[in-house]
Parts: C-alpha cells; structure tokens; sequence
C-alpha cells in the first residue's frame, strides 16, 4: 500500500514558550490540543485517535479532559525527540488504513520547570519517559558521571569533528541562523537577543566540543497538529500540507552508542533515503529544512544523514549563507530548539506547516511548495517527512 | 547556619540485574575487566546480550580481557548535573576499543583535556565498587 499524500496536517497548536510556565503540563498540551483541533475546523468529538507525549500525559487522560468520547486509535511513540516526528507516520498509517479519521498529535513538557522551579511557579511535578535505553545509560554511562544528552551525544560528535575536521565556526553556523531567525518569530525565546561569532566562541564549553551555545534551551511549552485523509482535508479551512513521505529509523543497537559498527551512523542514515524514494523527490528539491537542533553539531550530521551534502560535507554546506532565509535551504526558519524554545521538535513540524500554508510571516520562504522535518532523539534515533503543498 | 556536617555525595553506583550483575560479578570477583563471549561462534559483545547477534546462539560465556586498547572517542565534561563528579572537573569519559573487538566506556584519569587523541593506546582496568558493580578505570599507556 502506497500512503504518500494520503493525509494532510489540516490544523496546528502552538502555546507560548516559557522558561518558567504558571501553567502546568496537561494546561500546556490540552490548550495546544484545543487549538490545533479549532485550527482545523474541527471539535473534539471529531478526533478519534490521539498520540500524547510519553510519560507526561496519555491519551486517555487528554481524550478525558478535551472531550473525545470515542478513541479507535491510542498509540506512544517512544523515541524521545524523533518522537513527533515519527509519530506522523504513525497518523497517516492509521488514517489511510481506514483506523481513524482524524488524528490529534500533540506533544508537551515542562522541559525548563521540572529541573528549575521557579519561586512563583506552579507546581510542576510530570516526569517523562525515562527512555528505552534507560537499562545501558544507568549501567554503562552514569556511573562515570555521564548522565545528559550533551554527553551521551559527545561521545560520538567528537569522533565526529576529529574524522571530518569539523570546527566550531562551522557548528556556529548553525547557532547564528536559528537566532536569527528567532528575530523574526514572535514566540521565539531569544528573539531580539542578538548572538554573534565572537558571542559563540567565548561561550564555555558544556561537554567538549560542544558549548553552551551549541545546546538547545530548556523550555515548558507545548504544540499539537491533526491530521486527516487527503480526501477530506479539502473541505477544511486552511490549505492541506501533504505527508508525502516520511520514515524512522534506529541505529544498531539502538540502546547503546558506543558498540554500533559505525558510531556516526545515526537512525536518520536510514530513514532519509526510504522517506525521499517514497515522496518521489531529492533532498536537493526542498525548499527549506527544519532539522531537529537539540546541538548544532547534531544538525551537521543530520544534514550528511539526509543526503543533501557528503559525508563530512555539512561543515561546507552551512557556509556562506546557505542556511539563512534568503540562501537556497533555509533551516530552521522559527529560530528551532536552539532560539525558539525546545518542543521535541513537534514546533519544527508546526513552522513546517506554516511555511506551506504561506503563512509564515516575514520568515516566508517564498512560493515554497516542499520542505523536510526531521526529528532525532535518545541516543540517534531518527525520524523525517516530507511535507509538501497540495 | 545549620549545624548539620556537610552532605557526603558519592559516585553512582548502579545496581545491575540480569547480565548486566553476572558480568559485573565476575570483574568484582576476579578483579580483571570481562566480556562476554559466545560459546558457539566465538564472537565477543558488550554490552552483554541474551543472544549472539552473529550466530543467534543463547550459549554464552564471560572471559577476561587483556585490558589493551585504543582510543575509539572520548568525552570531555566540563560541566555536570552529577553533584559528584563536580570536583573532578573537567574529567573525560573515553570510549576504548578493546583488543578482543569491543569497546568500553570507563573514565580515562590523570590525562589534561587537550592530551588524548582518537587511537592512542591505553590500558584498562577494574575497581570492584560494591559487591555487584566494577567500575572501569582507563589509562594512557607510557
């Protein structure tokens, strides 16, 4: 069965982004829910299926609370940040198969408030998943003080930078952009907060080679989008935005980095060429690229992963403004994790959407009609779609 | 001012089950890092695995290792959520390929950031932490 462009994001759901919400979890993703289902034209008794973020809330807590009486089709995607992603696979399966006829995904932490509570804060106490790799991390990284993502993911960037000589002007590329494209983006947390090459380099260094300014922001927000048949997405409000292609991928094993034959190939390496065959186009055919940008240097092999530059090519690739509204593959053009705020990169799939509705705003790529998402997440995994308009 | 002596925080020291507890018992035990290795084809892993993933046997054993190795990646922390490895910044956690095939993470001691790089040779070894988990040490050879 063939399921490109058999459904479409019809709506989408975006709260602000805090660091330091009054709101709690479920506040954040029900109000996300509620708008993305309005968005679309649509109430909650029209939703039959829902993919919640893992750990922080279910579906049946959300079809609870929002009003969805009848769920045909309740499923976690486990992936941490390839999750969203990922899960819009999940969606259009469901859909095309005839499962469900309109899909809520919605996705939601409090990625800033769980670790730093501030004094007025509401209490904040969700937890999320603690990832499919939990059972190595504890018994083979903790123990020598290696328990964050920035080290998890070190271990392998910085065999990364030494094979390919990457440097960090060019990670820095990729921290410059997005914050400027974050000026232009109205939610973005560090919007008109300027950062400059100097700003970059003089920022300390978290887990060698990565620095403070490479990592994302820890954020409490949330976002949500629903999909539905092709078929039916026409008789809705905004333009539809095709799922044209997309795929997941895991690295072998995927629980532990350290023993995968090839330590830089990620999920995403596998993934990209099933998601661009089954669209039927080249990377070289997008018009812009959200990449999932929890660490700039992640984003550089991501960009390798998807095949729209050499293997060590990414470096190069961000060079020149290449990657800046205006260039020729404008990459994250919400400011991303790395200056909008942190949503799992589900906030990469919602500017996806906007971009392709022509409504982005001064960050509009013009005439758009294609663009990626990728998703990355736990320790490699990947997701990708190729979004395009009707 | 409390009079309460300062809060001791030690190291993590994970408590294993399954394979994950046989290997750690033999490195506790014997004092010398273990791999497992497969009965049938001979082929060694890390970490341990319930079925070779070359052969697909179940039949399986952990052996001793040599300790010799390389310098297959590293990590250099200079900051941590892990308040009991902030005096040990900065500190490196290195990815070591062993001889026998596999790699290992341990913590590489008494080396500066800026004085490992990719291949160089080291040894490795245990320290039994408790009776269930050993911890590996990494050094660069002289």
């Amino acid at each position: 069965m063939n399921i490109s462009g058999k459904a479409a994001i019809v709506g989408i759901g975006e709260t602000d982004y805090f660091r330091g919400a009054k709101q709690s979890v479920p506040e954040l993703v029900l109000s996300a829910s509620m708008e993305a289902i309005h968005d679309a034209g649509l109430q909650p008794t029209d939703i039959d299926a829902v993919i919640p973020p893992p750990g922080y809330l279910s579906t049946e807590e959300i079809a609870a609370n929002l009003g969805i009486p009848e769920v045909t089709y309740a499923v976690e995607v486990r992936m941490g940040g390839a999750s969203p992603t990922a899960s819009l696979q999940s969606a259009v399966m469901a859909l095309s198969a005839g499962i469900a006829t309109n899909v809520l995904i919605t996705f939601g932490w409090n990625g800033y408030s769980a670790f730093r509570r501030r004094p007025d804060g509401a209490p904040n106490r969700r937890k999320g998943d603690p990832g499919p790799f939990i059972d190595v991390s504890r018994n083979f990284y903790a123990p020598y003080g290696v328990r964050s993502a920035v080290q998890w993911y070190s271990m392998y960037i910085q065999r990364y930078v030494n094979l390919y000589d990457i440097s960090p002007e060019d990670a820095a590329q990729v921290a410059l952009t997005c914050r400027e494209h974050a000026h232009l983006n109205e939610k973005a947390l560090m919007g008109g907060r300027p950062m400059t090459m100097d700003d970059y380099l003089a920022s300390p260094f978290i887990t060698e080679p990565m620095r403070k300014l490479d990592c994302c922001l820890e954020t409490d927000c949330a976002t949500a989008v629903v999909l539905t048949t092709t078929e039916r997405a026409k008789d809705l409000p905004h333009d539809p935005v095709l799922w044209l292609g997309g795929a997941e991928g895991h690295p072998y094993p995927a629980d532990e980095i350290t023993n995968r034959p090839d330590m830089l190939k990620l999920g995403l390496d596998s993934a990209a060429p099933r998601a661009f065959s089954m669209a039927g186009v080249s990377p070289l055919d997008m018009d812009f690229l959200q990449i999932y940008d929890c660490f700039t240097y992640v984003v550089l092999m991501e960009l390798e992963a998807i095949g729209i530059c050499e293997k060590g090519g990414a470096g190069e690739f961000v060079r020149d403004g290449n990657i800046r509204l205006g260039g020729r593959y404008p990459l994250n053009t919400h400011g991303g994790l790395l200056s909008q705020g942190h949503c799992w990169g589900f906030n990469h799939v919602v500017e996806a959407t906007r971009q392709l509705r022509h409504d982005a705003g001064a960050a509009q790529v013009d005439d758009c009609e294609l663009g990626v998402v990728t998703g990355y997440g736990d320790l490699g995994d990947g997701s990708i779609a190729v979004l395009g308009r009707a | 001012m409390s009079d309460e002596p300062p809060k001791q925080y030690k190291k993590y020291v994970p408590q294993p089950d399954g394979l994950n507890l046989e290997l750690h018992k033999r490195g506790v035990e014997t004092g010398l890092l273990h791999i497992q290795r497969c009965v049938e084809c001979g082929q060694s892993r890390q970490p341990p695995r319930y079925y070779c993933q070359d052969c697909f046997s179940d039949s399986y054993e952990f052996v001793p290792v040599s300790g010799a190795g390389s310098i297959y990646s590293f990590a250099i922390n200079h900051f941590t959520t892990d308040r009991a490895w902030i005096e040990e910044l900065p500190y490196i956690t290195a990815v070591v390929e062993l001889a026998e095939g596999p790699r290992v993470v341990g913590a590489l001691r008494n080396v500066e950031p800026g004085d490992v790089t990719l291949g160089d040779a080291v040894t490795v070894s245990v320290e039994p932490r408790g009776e269930d988990f050993a911890f590996i040490w990494v050094d660069l050879n002289p």
